[in-house]
């Protein structure tokens, strides 16, 4: 049983094939992602294969390891031949969920997954969590983009992006935005990219449906609770190392490193930083507005 | 602190000079610790630059003195506390 279908997700193509004999099931959060309508050039290919492979084929040295809250997501492993990612269930840590195997070019995944079973239907979830996540952020170190933890929010002339640890008011500082009739791009996680010498943000697909979403961004915030309103603008070595922060970053290869300083280093250069200490009430808005024009 | 041991760190981090301070991030094999990044200021950035196998403090503290207008015995004060700093962040890395 041939299937292809399309993941579209910020501009990037990505064609998802399988010819096992059981059907390729996505979360709900890709539906608005994918399309049936084959393109001509992809960014990344994903071959989809039912069952885990040979133990063999994955072992090798663990090279990064992706464990946060003393949880086990995912580790990247050095094998002989190739790199392979191994994807815990987050819901059961002891059970590998998926096993992936990625070439050099970062272009190439191949993705075993169990077979899952309900009633009886049986079906594979390649793109299941984090693993999707984890295949658009390979996708964003083959071209000028990265991904960050950050709300985006688009007020019809301007995008601003605010971004910080848990906490620090990034989701409220989207929903003040959209009560004042700005669209929300996401209010966790956004891919940014730069198409001729702009920037643009976009969604991704979350646990729960949302339509494909882009805008043009050019300001970067970084919250934070305050007495009063307050804003400082960020420069050179401070504002990409603040920006640096909280982005995706999986920093075993020197190389993929150097590919987000660079990305940093140039939107720094273009886009306004600040800090931005916040009441979060609907005067940040102003506030925010006056900080800009001023300059 | 030990400069031979700062030297041969270095390799662990990718640094990138934004206009006179440089940008230090540590390479790391745990996603937990991607927010350690570090700047330095335009000393500090001279003082990494220099440091290698077989540096001294006192090799060090010449070449800051003749870098800069400041005294043998403060640029040698600052440069201790800056390599403890450093050294710090490189063993507990």
């Amino acid at each position: 049983m041939k299937q292809t279908f399309v993941l579209t997700v910020a501009d990037y193509f990505v064609k998802i094939y399988s010819e096992e004999n059981v059907p390729v099931f996505f979360e709900e959060g890709y539906t608005n992602f994918l399309q049936l309508e084959e393109v001509e050039n992809y960014d990344a290919t994903v071959v989809c294969h039912a069952g885990l492979p040979e133990i063999s084929t994955y072992t090798g040295e663990v090279i990064f390891d992706a464990v946060l809250d003393k949880q086990r997501l995912w580790q990247v492993v050095q094998t002989e031949k190739q790199r392979a990612f191994i994807v815990f269930n987050p819901k059961n840590i002891e059970e590998i969920q998926q096993v992936a195997f990625l070439n050099d070019a970062s272009t190439e995944w191949h993705v075993y997954s169990h077979v899952l079973k309900q009633n009886d239907d049986s079906f594979i979830s390649p793109l299941s969590y984090p693993l999707g996540a984890l295949i658009l952020y390979y996708l964003t170190l083959n071209s000028n983009a990265f991904m960050i933890h950050a709300s985006g929010v688009w007020d019809g002339e301007t995008g601003r992006i605010f971004s910080g640890f848990s906490g620090v008011g990034k989701s409220t500082m989207a929903k003040i935005w959209e009560e004042e009739g700005a669209h929300i791009v996401n209010d966790d996680r956004l891919i940014v990219r730069e198409v001729n010498g702009e920037y643009f943000m976009y969604n991704t697909p979350m646990p729960y449906a949302d339509l494909n979403k882009q805008a043009q961004v050019s300001k970067f915030y970084f919250p934070f609770h305050a007495k009063k309103n307050s804003a400082e603008k960020l420069s050179g070595a401070q504002a990409l190392s603040q920006l640096m922060a909280f982005c995706f970053q999986h920093n075993y290869d020197k190389k993929y490193t150097e590919h987000l300083i660079t990305q940093l280093e140039r939107i720094t250069q273009d886009a306004g930083t600040y800090k931005l200490g916040v009441v979060p009430t609907p005067s940040i808005i102003d506030f925010i507005r006056s900080v800009e024009f001023k300059g | 602190m030990n400069i031979n041991e700062i030297a041969a760190a270095k390799s662990n981090f990718v640094a990138r000079a934004v206009d006179e301070e440089l940008v230090l991030v540590p390479l790391r094999n745990n996603v937990a610790d991607m927010t350690e990044i570090f700047n330095l200021n335009e000393v500090g950035h001279f003082i990494w630059n220099e440091i290698q196998e077989g540096a001294t403090v006192e090799s060090l503290t010449e070449k800051i003195v003749s870098e800069y207008e400041v005294e043998a015995e403060v640029a040698q004060a600052d440069l201790e506390e800056f390599l403890n700093d450093l050294s710090n962040f490189i063993l507990n890395d």
